[in-house]
Formats: structure tokens, C-alpha cells, sequence
């Protein structure tokens, strides 16, 4: 009897405390089943608009965490990206398929590495060209076909302008703003220190389980707004992405899902994207959008595959703003890094999705292939 | 897989447990039960956690036997040092792959592995150090799937506390009556509170402080300090809370962890109270086989930092912990120096120079890297303007100081007042508490800094 008393004690508290929260609860459960479960329910419409905005974040998610596993796809899908037209939207089918062995058997006569393809991307957009990797159709630029394949690569590889990153320039005392999930949260630790040394002050105001996907669960774009009207910022960075690759409620149509790495979903995925852009371009605020490092296990970092495709290509071909690379250390899963002293550190949490300091570190060093610093303080040096 | 103790579908499930628990009237069933919900605990948590942990059961299982048929002090102290040697191995890995990688390249093996520390390693190496002491002392073997029962108790592997073998197997044999539903309340809602609600607010306003310490007046840095001691202890009794609570509705009565520890008058006195099965684990299995006081004071004091020292590298391997320990074991004997020697302290000025030695010292485990502690201490010398956030804050903690010396029987009279109320009432009681959270709490998921460890 005492047993079913305390039951009922702390289940209909749980019942009462779901109601009034119902709103918080349903976007949890979107957030992390992915799945729509709203009723209408005239209870709930009183509450609700009792409550106002009673819309707590819930405090119990974390997405970030996954199996252990490891595999290096992606690199190696980039090294095939550069040598074999694929599109967006193959790399969606075969990720469907769950099949990548064409992209494993794919030869490549030129032996592109990362940085080939990148100078590829970067000779396609000087040149006006569609891009190289991303097109779906037949005008993009075939390598393999042109018949002065090597000129052009060498014609790539002589032009200094494509070797240079576009850098974004800070002043002593500008003010950079830091927004993402949890790997922003570890990154942003260090940046503020990396900053430091061009006498730039940094805000970071990531939030963990955060991202672009779930909209009424976490508005980036209006918090961002309210961020860049409390004060004047030079630059933002962005790392974010890690809970986001998931099925989508449509947000024209509520009862409609949309399947990840869909054209659909892409297409709202990079509005979302152009969305927080553009709400620092309105304030004359640069951007720098951090590229997604690769994750420990295989099906999600297929995933992270297809985002950072979707986020470059957003991010570059609309010159919106700097993309920052990690995956020249990042590009592939790997759990130790030599350090300068040719030690082994490890870099990556147990989750195999966050990291150490260490690794957190060498996150925020990358940005600083992307920063100028001013040039009296660089003398000082 | 993410895990917390804070969450809709843990409580759900536990709640379902707990029904079917004590609808089992027979201890054997509700025995096997826990198992299974220990086992599938670990599932969910990840199987390599589990794995590790059953292997880690047989080892400890066959160690046991071999106490038992053998009697000798050796096998006691060499099976000892096999688990620590196993914890150590863990805890040390990521500084040891180089090393270990280059002995593997030199016979042309792979070095593409690693090896993650498993959650609560070092909480049930600690139990499971405690039960081969019962072995020994007892000369009893427990059978093997209780052994698992107990090291993989769901309640205390995440981060603790410490359940010695004899308390938990008194407990495991003797019949469950639900009973004390006001404290589980109570403690439930404690937890809730102190966690969701201070513990996380306190965070974020160490995170801002911590942006950049250089920037701080010395009452700023102070401020960081005096707020990680208040969030360390929140965050941790908060957890230890919660677990209580769900021991006790399964008949569990888990042992106390923090007797209030920032009303100690002196640093002897605050490891009495605080982390109390840590601290009394390292007096039982290090201090007194080191001798104790027995051997003099000056040999009682070598042993006192010994202790400390090593509870300091057990926390992490890195240098600021190693100092932090040190720091300690040299308060403790400066402390008995003075009790030797010098005159005793007005009663609430030795209170207050105690938390601030405690919380000056929480920066050790703060910065953990020994470049962040000297940039923080550093920064006392700039003597940046105060500003009145810095004012604001002091004077809150100030307040908190003074009225938690004389909060020490709240938590019994809000059990009383509790217990006395229609069970209704307690559903509403319950529901305003949690709304009130709900409302005001910050975002973000309860991170038990313990867990870790």
C-alpha cells in the first residue's frame, strides 16, 4: 500500500508536470526521437497559452554522444570527391544505400589529395565555374575530361590567389562572438586564449545540444540576434552541426518529415545556415563557420560527411563568409595527435565525438589560419 | 549512449522497476531483479562498459578465492595492487600511448587501439578493494553473481560513494520494507534543486568569470573560487542525493557523503565532512596500514601528506592535482602543528578561514592545466578595478556563508513537515517545487563533475 501511494505521489506529479509542460516535452521528444508527437488537445491550448512561453530547454539531451568506432571515411570520400564527379545528391543516395564502395574503387589517375580538391573548389569559383564537386549537372568541370587536364592543374597549383585563404581582419579591442553546441563550448575555451594574443575579446555563448535542425527547440537565429544587439561584434564563429543529422519536421508542413541529406532537408538546412549568416551580415559581422570534425563512429560520420558538404557549399559559394578547415588534422577520426614535442596526445573524449583540451586546442588553432591580426600588434611580436 | 540519473525515460523506467521490485516480495527474485536492472543499466550506458565490468568481477571474483583458501596477507596486498595497477592503467593511458605504441611498432604490431576509461572504474576498484578485505577478515567468498550485484550496483557506479562490501551485503540479505518516503522526497528535491537550479546557474557564472581572468579585480577572482567551492559541493551532494534516494526506494540505505562540510572550523575537520566514504576509505586502507599516529607525531604527519598526495593523483594525473593533494596534506599537519602548539580561534573566524583555504585550493581542480593556475594566480598582481557585479556576488555568497552555518537541521524538519502532510498536499508540494525549477532553471544537462574521476 505504502509502495503504490509513493508511486502515485511521483507519477502524477510527473503527469501534472508533463502538462503544464507540454510543450518542452514534445520538443524534447523531437529533439531527440526525431519524431512529431503533438495532439491537439484543447487542455493543452489553455495551459499553454496560460503559460506563455513556459518553454523550458529541456536539461536531460545530449545527442553528442555516440558509440565507439572507428573509420576514416571521410577523407577518403573527399580524395574521391576531387577525382570523380559525385554529387550531393549521389552521396545522399549511397549514403542511403548505406553503400560506398564505388567511392572506394574509385581510381584516380591524378592521385588528388585533400588539398588538390580544395584547390579545385577554389579554381572553380575564380574562374566562375560551377562547382567542381556539388553540381548535379553536366556544366560543372570534369577533370578526368579535359583534354588539358594537366595544364589546368598546373595552372591551379601555379596560382598563388587560390593557395592564400581568405582571412578576416581584427583589430586590437574588436569583439568576436562564438556560437555553436558543446564542441564550440570546448573550442570557444581556447579560442578566447588564442584571440588574446591579437588583444581581440571574445563572447562565447554556445549551448550544448544545440544546432540549426530543430528550430523550436533552440533558435540560433534570434538569439543571435539578440547577441549582435547588446553589442557590436567584428566577426562570429560558428561550430555547430553534431546534433543535427537527423530527419527534419517539415516546417511548412508539421505532419511531413524530411529525410536527412534530401535535397529537401538540405535545402532547409542551408536557409537555416543562410539564416544565422545573414543576421550578421545585417550588422556588418564577418563569418567563420568551422567545418565538422569527423566523429568515431561510421553511420554518424557518414552524416557528418553530407553536413559539411552542405555547409561549405552554403558557406563558400555564396561567399558568405570564411570556412574553417580542420580536416587536415580532423579530417579523419583519430583518437591521438603527435604534439610538437612528437609526443602522442590524446585528443578525443570517450564519446568519440568531443575532445580533451588538447584536441580542443588544436580546434582553436585552425581558426587562426583564418584571422589577420593587426599588423602593430603582429610588430610587437 | 548518454546516460544521466536527470532524465524523463530514466525515471520512467526506474519507476516501472521500482513497482515490480517491491511487487516481488522474495528477496532472492528481488536479488536477481537488481541484477538485471544493474546489467541493463550498463547495456544502455555501453557495452564496453559492461564488458569491462564483468571481467573486472571475474578477476576480483577469483582473487577472492584465492584470499579465501590461501589466508595470506600477500595475496591480499598483491590483489590489491593488480586492480589499482588496472585502475592506473586506465586513468594513465592516454599518457602512456606513446610508449606503449612505440614497444608495439618495435614488434611490427598495430598501435591503432586505445583504451577508454570505463564510467566508475575507479568507484567499484574502491569496492571491490573493500570486498577482498572482507574476504580476508570474514573468510567468506560471496557468490559470484552477487559479487556482480554488488560491484555493478546501479546507485553507486557512476561516482560513488565508496559502499563498503559488509554495509552493502548487510543490506543485500535482509528483507526490503519501502519505508522513509518523506526523505526519498526530500532528498529527490534537494538534489533537483541543487543541481538544476544552483549548481547550473553557479556554472554559467564560472564560465563567464573564467573567459578571462586577467580582465578580473582580485575580488573577481576570489568570486571564482568561492562560486566553484558552492557548485562543486551542489553538483556533488546533489548526485549523491539523488542516489540516496534511489537506493533508499529499493530498501538501500547508501552511506553519508557530505555531513555540510562548509561549516568546519578547521581543514581536519572539513575532510570529515566532506566526501566522507573517500576520506574514510583512504584513513582505512592507507593511512592506518601506514602506521596512523601510531609512531610519533612527525611519523603521523609524513603519513597524513602521503594520503593526501595520493588522493590527489588519484583525482588526475595531472601536476595542479598533484599540488592540490600536497597543498592539502600540508594544511592538515600545519592544523595539527597549531593544535599542538597554538591558541584556538574564535569559532566563526575558523570557519571562515576555512573555506576560503578549501576554495582557494578548488582552483588546483579548476585550471587544470599548471599554465591556466599560474595565469589565475598571476592575475591577483594586475589589480583590475572591482566592479559591482564582483560586489554583488561576494556579498550573495556572503549571506549564503552565514545562513547555511545555521541550516543544519533543514533538511530533517522539511522531512518532518513532509511526512505529516496528506498525500495530496505532497503531490502539490512536489509539483510547485519542480514548476518553480522548471521555470527559472538555466538550459543544459546536470554534468557530475565526479563522474569522471
Amino acid at each position: 500500500m505504502r509502495v503504490l501511494r509513493f508511486f502515485f505521489i511521483l507519477i502524477s506529479s510527473f503527469l501534472i508536470l508533463s502538462i503544464l509542460f507540454n510543450k518542452s516535452l514534445f520538443s524534447y521528444i523531437e529533439q531527440k526521437y526525431h519524431k512529431d508527437y503533438r495532439v491537439d488537445f484543447a487542455l493543452f491550448d489553455v495551459i499553454n497559452n496560460i503559460s506563455g512561453n513556459f518553454h523550458i530547454v529541456d536539461n536531460k539531451l545530449n545527442l553528442e554522444l555516440f558509440e565507439l568506432k572507428n573509420h576514416n571515411y571521410v577523407l577518403e570520400s573527399a580524395n574521391n570527391l576531387s577525382s570523380k564527379q559525385i554529387s550531393h545528391k549521389d552521396l545522399f543516395i549511397n549514403f542511403r544505400k548505406n553503400d560506398f564502395s564505388y567511392l572506394k574503387d574509385a581510381t584516380h589517375k591524378y592521385e588528388a589529395d585533400f588539398s588538390m580538391y580544395e584547390l579545385i573548389l577554389k579554381y572553380n569559383q575564380k574562374h566562375n565555374k560551377k562547382n567542381l564537386s556539388y553540381t548535379k549537372s553536366e556544366n560543372s568541370i570534369n577533370i578526368k575530361q579535359d583534354e588539358k587536364k594537366e595544364d589546368a592543374i598546373q595552372d591551379i597549383k601555379d596560382d598563388k590567389d587560390l593557395i592564400d585563404n581568405s582571412k578576416i581582419h581584427l583589430n586590437k579591442n574588436d569583439k568576436v562572438l562564438l556560437i555553436g553546441d558543446s564542441l564550440m563550448q570546448g573550442t570557444g575555451m581556447f579560442i578566447i586564449k588564442e584571440l588574446k594574443q591579437g588583444e581581440v575579446k571574445t563572447k562565447n555563448i554556445a549551448k550544448q545540444s544545440t544546432g540549426l535542425a530543430y528550430k523550436k527547440f533552440y533558435d540560433w537565429q534570434s538569439e543571435l540576434k539578440k547577441a549582435l544587439n547588446e553589442d557590436e561584434y567584428k566577426a562570429i564563429v560558428v561550430l555547430m552541426g553534431v546534433n543535427d543529422y537527423w530527419d527534419m519536421i517539415n516546417p511548412n508542413n508539421r505532419t511531413k518529415y524530411l529525410k536527412f541529406g534530401s535535397d529537401e532537408w538540405n535545402e532547409v538546412y542551408s536557409s537555416r545556415i543562410k539564416e544565422i549568416v545573414d543576421e550578421a551580415k545585417a550588422k556588418n559581422t564577418e563569418v567563420l563557420w568551422y567545418q565538422l570534425p569527423a566523429v568515431k563512429k561510421k553511420a554518424l560520420n557518414d552524416k557528418v560527411a553530407i553536413l559539411n558538404v552542405t555547409m561549405e557549399n552554403t558557406i563558400k559559394n555564396e561567399n558568405y563568409g570564411v570556412f574553417v578547415k580542420v580536416d587536415d588534422i580532423f579530417g579523419d577520426f583519430k583518437e591521438y595527435v603527435k604534439n610538437e614535442e612528437g609526443k602522442k596526445k590524446s585528443v578525443r573524449g570517450s564519446d568519440g565525438v568531443h575532445f580533451t583540451p588538447y584536441g580542443y586546442s588544436l580546434m582553436a588553432k585552425k581558426l587562426l589560419d583564418y584571422i589577420e591580426f593587426d599588423k602593430e600588434i603582429n610588430d610587437e611580436k | 549512449m548518454s546516460f544521466t540519473f536527470f532524465s524523463v525515460e530514466f525515471f520512467l523506467t526506474f519507476m516501472a522497476f521500482f513497482l515490480l521490485y517491491h511487487f516481488v516480495k522474495d528477496i532472492k527474485y528481488q536479488n536477481y531483479l537488481l541484477l538485471a536492472f544493474n546489467i541493463g543499466l550498463l547495456y544502455f550506458i555501453g557495452i564496453y562498459v559492461l564488458l569491462i565490468v564483468l571481467i573486472f568481477s571475474f578477476f576480483v571474483h577469483y582473487f577472492a578465492l584465492l584470499i579465501y583458501t590461501r589466508l595470506s596477507k600477500y595475496i591480499l596486498l598483491s590483489s590489491i595492487f593488480f586492480i589499482i595497477l588496472n585502475l592506473a592503467f586506465f586513468k594513465y593511458f592516454p599518457e602512456l600511448k606513446s610508449d606503449i605504441d612505440e614497444i608495439l611498432m618495435f614488434f611490427n604490431m598495430s598501435e591503432s587501439f586505445n583504451f577508454v576509461f570505463p564510467v566508475g572504474l575507479s568507484f567499484y576498484t574502491f569496492n571491490a578493494i573493500t570486498y577482498l578485505y572482507y574476504v580476508y577478515k570474514y573468510k567468506e567468498v560471496k557468490p559470484f553473481f552477487e559479487l556482480v550485484t554488488y560491484l555493478s550496483f546501479f546507485a553507486t557506479i557512476c561516482s560513488g560513494p565508496i559502499f563498503r562490501a559488509n554495509n552493502f551485503f548487510e543490506q543485500y540479505y535482509s528483507i526490503k520494507r519501502f519505508a522513509k518516503e518523506g526523505e526519498i522526497i526530500t532528498l529527490v528535491l534537494f538534489a533537483v534543486v541543487k543541481q538544476v537550479l544552483v549548481a547550473n546557474y553557479l556554472g554559467i557564472m564560472i564560465d563567464e568569470y573564467t573567459q578571462d581572468v586577467t580582465t578580473l579585480s582580485i575580488l573577481g577572482l576570489l568570486d571564482i573560487v568561492w562560486m566553484y567551492s558552492l557548485m562543486l559541493y551542489f553538483n556533488f551532494s546533489a548526485y549523491v542525493n539523488l542516489v540516496k534516494a534511489l537506493a533508499l526506494m529499493l530498501g538501500y540505505t547508501l552511506p553519508t557523503n557530505f555531513d555540510m562540510p562548509y561549516i568546519s572550523a578547521n581543514i581536519k575537520e572539513f575532510w570529515t565532512r566532506w566526501h566522507i566514504s573517500l576520506s574514510s576509505f583512504f584513513r582505512d586502507y592507507v593511512y592506518i596500514p601506514l602506521g596512523g599516529s601510531y609512531g610519533g607525531f612527525a611519523k603521523t604527519q609524513l603519513n597524513v601528506f602521503i594520503v593526501f598526495l595520493l588522493s590527489g593523483i588519484w583525482h588526475n594525473n595531472t601536476l595542479n592535482f598533484a599540488i592540490w593533494g600536497a597543498f592539502h596534506g600540508l594544511c592538515l599537519i600545519g592544523f595539527n602543528c597549531w593544535n599542538k602548539w597554538g591558541k584556538p580561534l574564535p569559532n566563526f573566524l575558523a570557519k571562515f578561514i576555512t573555506f576560503n583555504v578549501v576554495s582557494i585550493l578548488w582552483a588546483f581542480f579548476y585550471f587544470t592545466s599548471f599554465e591556466d593556475i599560474w595565469l589565475y594566480f598571476h592575475s591577483f598582481l594586475l589589480n583590475n578595478a572591482v566592479s559591482s557585479k564582483d560586489i554583488l556576488i561576494c556579498g550573495v555568497i556572503f549571506i549564503w556563508f552565514l545562513v547555511y552555518q545555521y541550516s543544519s537541521g533543514l533538511f530533517c524538519a522539511i522531512v518532518y513537515i513532509f511526512n505529516n502532510l496528506h498525500f495530496i498536499l505532497q503531490v502539490i508540494v512536489v509539483v510547485l517545487v519542480l514548476m518553480v525549477v522548471f521555470v527559472v532553471m538555466p538550459d543544459g544537462i546536470p554534468n557530475f563533475i565526479y563522474s569522471s574521476f
